[in-house]
This record gives structure tokens, C-alpha cells and sequence, in this order.
């Protein structure tokens, strides 16, 4: 038996020509999310995860690629027909400050999309944003406050509020809590953890930041110089990745040890990452591997399952 | 080749002792604001031995960074020491005049800061900057400089050393930018380096790299560091004694092992149950609920106390002392019996 995916990525290819040379931003992506599932897609910067969320939800066409959601392609599409589709799909951006109109109320930012859809009359919609404020932990009387008035994280609050207000049943988020201080950022994060128990809401939580994708994600797909590497269930990521890179990014996560002894060594990746304009040849990651050999210069590995559902792209693992 | 050789370090306090090299006595800062009065550090006390690397942790607004920016003199408008001391080398450095001050930092105190774009100047090459740190503090020839920059950028992993001298600092990347730092920190061969938020601002493997870096270095050379940090698995793998500060007040302090094995403050406990923990990465995390004060008055009770679930009449009423609860460990709870009081 086979449920079609929310959303499912297939091939996904995207360069962009900056100032007359070619940047591979994302190559040969493919990745699915089935309903009430969520994917976290981490690296660093500069890995084309952001590029694959634009792709995601229609802000960016891929140059070749398909893009489904319920099965319906979406590449090719007009934006009176993603419109349409992103009923079903929302994006959360890490500068709710610069997505929400300055002009506007709280409360008429929380249901523009419903307004530009048409979908409800001013005092219903009053009501509709009030609800919506309130779920995402603030205060419905904020509906009256101007976006300058909020903090950064009230602000991000209220973006939520406006994704939710056409019940999608998948948010994409990218970077949604880096720019907020840290305990906001773990508030923040409770919020989105009660949203997916409680709508039964998905998300493809776009973040280079490791602890936040650990709590929101079953799956994680670790991208490195516009390539997936790895993709696999959240705790086998955590406790085990098998490909080099995962080893050293999930291992930049220290945690608190129980006593001194238990403290663990700091071991560094060493170099830096190749220049997106210049890809290396054969693995992208054979210039820092800990454990290249001959063939990872050469040949490209492909992603294979290892098991349990789990992909690497790795000749030795 | 790889440039930058993977470093290990171990996790063994080494015996630490003799005099501090750095004595912070009774801080007290504040800000003055269009709002009001902000009371920002309201008396923290502590030492830093040689060698010796301290934590400080804490929230947002806990003052950690405005407490190192005030010892170098960095506070920025409206804001000033009222009292205290910083003993260091035998001189207060809060009754230096600013050009006596400006010399201290970056000469004698190393400084590595969260915010790239604060550490170097744009306009001048990175090499440049470095060099200039041992031609103004030492005896020593421009040339001399030239090449002893070049040797600390190659000790610091920056590959093609001789090359990345002359260019701009928006030339190179975040981690190089920050090695650079690093470099220019620890050229004048300070006693002490100051770091705030060190790696916050990279990616993952490059912080390692950073954090690896400045373990290591400062260890070879014996450097102390006070390092501000909201991430408890790094200061937990790097240092040997912790501070915690809430509302610009130390809450707790304790040796390293001490402060892992028996962290006594709720406030602390608070921020370890927020913390992540890669091991169990779907256990829910509890963030203590409230926002730290604003602070628009100095403590009369227990800063901590309205965000405490332990928080009884005495708490809402008087600030606890910061005592000394066992050799390496002092914490400011009226929860928490003292050393005498059992």
C-alpha cells in the first residue's frame, strides 16, 4: 500500500548566475513528507536548504524538477493557482518584522489571506483573528497593536497566526526561530511542538540549528553543497548518523555531560566548505572527509537506503 | 591538504591555584534610559586564577556581557560603573582613565566577540590589524610583526597565510573571521582573554572549529578566559568553573564538576531543563516560564522569584546572599541551606 505524499520533491535542480558565473544551489534534491509527518532539512549556510524550501511552496521554480503536493505539480503553475494550492501549504520566514504590513493591525495581518480570499467579512474576521492570536500564546487584545509595538518574538507569533488562518496542513518554516533570543526561541519552539499535536499539522522546518529541528522533526535531512547527504529518523540522526558530515554536525551539538569525566572530546571538521561556484568532483564532502579514499574523488554517490528507511550518500557507510 | 589539524582536548581541571589574575569585587552598572534608571549589574563578585577558564551563563539581560564590557570600559551611552573593583595586575581597572583602559583591552585582556563586525576595522587588511596589535604593545619591528602575524594566522588554521594577510575582513569567511580574531586576541600574549559569545553567530562544525581553536591555544599558552555563553554544553566541555547570573546577580557559582554533578539554584536547574539534550532529542523542553525583569529598579527581594516555583514570602521580600555552600560552590537561594546552617 502506498499513501501519496503531503509533499513530495523529486530531482529538485536549481543554479542561479551570479555575476556571470554559475552557483549550484541545489542538485538532484528529492524528499517526501507524508500527512501529519514532519521533516527537518539542516546544513549549514550556503547548503541550499532555503533554496529547496522556495521550491517547496512556489517562491522559486527549480530548473528542472517536479514539485507535488497531494500529487498535483505545482512547477509550471500560474500564481492565481499557487495561490489556490497554498491553502494547503504556508511559509514562516525568520524576519516576521519585514513579512508583516507596518500599516496594517495585528489582527487585519492575521487574516490578509483569508480577506485577499475573500473568505470573511470584516467582523467574523475580527473574530476569526482573535482566536488565531490566542492559539499562537498571545494576547487576543494585541489585534488592535501595530507590528512595531511587538517584540521580535510576539512578531514571529503573529506570522504563525496568519499561516494558520487558512488551516493548512503543512507549514514550511525557514529559519523560524534564529533570530530571536534563546528563550524565546525554546517558546517559540513549545508553540510549534503543540501545533503539530494538536492540528496534526506538518512541517519541512527549514534550520541550521540543530536543537530546534530535534524537537519538531521525525525525519531530518541533512543537505551539504545543495546535495541531500543524509536523511533518516530524528533519533538515529542524533545517536548515529552514519554519513562523515552528519558525524560532525550532529556531534557540534554538546551536550551536558554528568560529571567531568564525562565530557566528550571537541573534535573539529577540519577546512572549510568549497565554494558553491567550484564543486569538487565525485563526493562533495571528499576534500574534508576523515576517511576518503580514491573512488570518493571520483565517483558521485548516489543515495541508497541503508535500512529502517534510513538514505546516505556515502561510498563507505 | 587540509589546513586546520583536528584538536582534542580533555576535560581535566587542572590544579588550579595562586593569585587571581583578575578580582571582580561589588560591580555595579547602570544604564540610564529615556525610561528610567536600568540596573543592569547589581554586585557580582568573582576571580579568575591563572590559566583558569570561567563560564559566565545566564539569559538575555542576566548581564553577563554588560559585566565584561564594563572591565574593558565598553559600556556605550548612558551606561556606567557606579561601584566596585576589578583588581588586575595590582591596578583597578574601573578607576583607569579610558586611554589607560584602551590600552588594557586588547593588550593585556585578549578579546573575542560574539559580533564579527565589532573586532575589526573594514578598512584595513585582517594581517594588518594583527600585526598592529604587536607593534603597539611590544618593542617589536614592523617587520617582525608582519611575520609573527603570519605565524599566529597559520597556528590559528588559516590557510595561505601569506595571502589572506592583505586581504579585508568582509573578505573572508565567519570562521575565518573569527579565527583572525583569535589571532589578534592572543598576539600581545594577554593574561586574560575575554570572550562573548565566541561562536554563537557560525554554523555548527565551524563553532566547533572556533571552540577547539581557543581551547586549545589558550591552553598551551596557560591564558585564562572569561567566557559569556548562553550555551551550557559548551561552557559545560571548556570550562573549569561556572558562574550563573540572573537580573545582574550571580545566582550560583561552582567548580565545573561540581556545578554538573550538584547545581543547587532553581534558576540553574531552570536552565538546564531548557537545555537540549542531543541524547534525548524528542524530550520536551520546559522553558521557564516569565521573562527576565527589566530591571528598572535594583533587586529588594529575590530577582528570581516570580518565575520560581519554590519562591515563598521571604523570597518576595529579601535578596538572598550569595553563600558559600561547599569548597568550590556558592549559591543565592533562601531554598538552599549554607555552609554553617545544616
Amino acid at each position: 500500500m502506498s499513501v501519496s505524499p503531503l509533499l513530495d520533491l523529486r530531482h529538485i535542480e536549481k543554479s542561479f548566475r551570479v555575476r556571470g558565473k554559475q552557483l549550484f544551489a541545489v542538485r538532484d534534491v528529492s524528499l517526501s513528507i507524508r500527512k501529519g509527518e514532519s521533516l527537518g532539512l539542516v546544513g549549514e549556510s550556503g547548503s541550499g536548504k532555503s533554496t529547496v524550501g522556495r521550491c517547496a511552496i512556489g517562491l522559486t521554480a527549480p530548473d528542472s524538477g517536479s514539485v507535488r503536493l497531494f500529487g498535483e505539480e505545482l512547477v509550471g503553475r500560474s500564481r492565481r493557482e499557487l495561490r489556490q494550492m497554498w491553502q494547503h501549504m504556508q511559509m514562516v520566514f525568520q524576519d516576521a518584522g519585514a513579512a508583516l504590513h507596518p500599516r496594517m493591525t495585528v489582527g487585519r495581518n492575521v487574516i490578509d489571506p483569508l480577506v485577499a480570499r475573500r473568505l470573511v467579512d470584516g467582523r467574523e474576521g475580527r473574530e476569526i483573528a482573535r482566536q488565531l492570536l490566542e492559539q499562537v500564546g498571545l494576547n487576543p487584545d494585541q489585534a488592535e497593536a501595530y507590528p512595531f509595538e511587538l517584540s521580535g518574538g510576539q512578531q514571529q507569533r503573529v506570522m504563525i497566526a496568519r499561516a494558520l488562518a487558512v488551516e493548512p496542513q503543512l507549514l514550511i518554516c525557514d529559519e523560524p526561530v534564529s533570530a530571536l533570543d534563546v528563550s524565546v526561541q525554546a517558546q517559540m519552539m513549545e508553540l510549534f511542538v503543540k501545533l503539530k499535536q494538536k492540528r496534526n499539522l506538518s512541517y519541512l522546518f527549514i534550520s541550521h540549528n540543530l536543537p530546534s529541528v530535534g524537537q519538531i522533526a521525525d525525519h531530518i535531512a541533512v543537505m551539504y553543497l545543495g546535495e541531500i547527504v543524509e536523511v533518516g529518523s530524528a533519533h538515529q540522526m542524533f545517536r548515529a548518523p552514519y554519513h562523515p558530515y552528519s558525524q560532525a554536525l550532529f556531534a557540534s551539538v554538546l551536550p551536558i555531560p554528568a560529571n567531568v569525566d564525562a565530557r566528550r572530546e571537541l573534535r573539529a571538521l577540519p577546512g572549510e566548505i568549497p565554494s558553491p561556484f567550484d564543486l569538487p568532483s565525485g563526493c562533495p564532502f571528499h576534500t574534508r572527509c576523515p576517511v576518503a579514499v580514491g573512488r570518493c574523488r571520483d565517483v558521485r554517490p548516489p543515495l541508497r537506503p541503508v535500512g529502517d528507511g534510513h538514505q546516505v550518500a556515502c561510498h563507505l557507510a | 591538504m587540509a589546513d586546520f589539524v583536528a584538536e582534542t582536548i580533555t576535560g581535566a581541571n587542572s590544579g588550579l591555584s595562586g593569585q587571581p589574575v583578575l578580582d571582580v569585587r561589588g560591580l555595579v552598572v547602570e544604564f540610564e534610559r529615556a525610561d528610567g534608571t536600568i540596573h543592569a549589574v547589581n554586585g557580582v563578585d568573582f576571580a579568575v586564577c591563572p590559566g583558569e577558564w570561567i563560564g559566565i551563563i545566564g539569559e538575555s539581560g542576566s548581564g553577563k556581557s554588560v559585566t565584561l564590557m564594563s572591565l574593558l570600559g565598553l559600556l556605550g551611552d548612558g551606561g556606567r560603573v557606579t561601584r566596585g573593583h576589578a583588581w588586575f595586575e595590582g591596578t583597578d581597572l574601573l578607576q583607569l582613565p579610558n586611554r589607560r583602559l584602551r590600552s588594557v583591552r586588547g593588550n593585556e585582556i585578549g578579546v573575542v566577540f560574539q559580533n564579527l563586525a565589532e573586532g575589526f576595522n573594514p578598512y584595513l587588511p585582517i594581517g594588518v590589524q594583527i600585526a598592529e596589535t604587536l607593534v603597539s604593545h611590544r618593542l617589536c619591528t614592523r617587520r617582525t610583526a608582519h611575520r609573527r602575524a603570519i605565524e599566529l594566522m597559520r597556528e590559528l588554521g588559516i590557510g595561505d597565510a601569506k595571502a589572506r594577510f592583505h586581504q579585508y575582513p568582509h573578505e573572508l569567511s565567519g570562521g575565518m573571521r573569527q579565527r583572525a580574531m583569535i589571532a589578534s586576541a592572543v598576539a600581545s600574549e594577554p593574561k586574560v582573554i575575554f570572550a562573548d559569545e565566541p561562536t554563537t553567530a557560525l554554523d555548527s562544525t565551524v563553532q566547533m572549529q572556533v571552540l577547539a581553536l581557543l581551547t586549545d591555544i589558550c591552553r598551551k599558552r596557560g591564558t585564562s578566559v572569561v567566557m559569556v555563553t548562553h550555551d551550557l554544553g559548551v561552557a559545560a566541555h571548556t570550562c573549569d568553573r561556572i558562574v550563573v547570573m540572573y537580573a545582574g546577580m550571580v545566582m550560583e557559582e561552582a567548580a565545573i564538576d561540581e556545578f554538573l554533578q550538584h547545581p543547587m539554584h532553581p534558576y540553574t536547574l531552570g536552565l538546564r531543563a531548557a537545555s537540549f539534550d542531543p541524547d534525548q532529542p524528542d524530550r520536551p523542553l520546559r522553558p521557564i516560564p516569565g521573562y527576565a525583569p527589566a530591571l528598572l529598579e535594583a533587586p529588594h527581594s529575590c530577582p528570581f522569584a516570580p518565575r520560581c516555583h519554590l519562591a515563598t514570602a521571604r523570597c518576595r521580600e529579601h535578596v538572598p546572599a550569595l553563600r558559600r555552600i561547599g569548597p568550590a560552590h556558592r549559591v543565592a537561594c533562601h531554598h538552599v541551606q549554607g555552609e554553617n546552617e545544616t
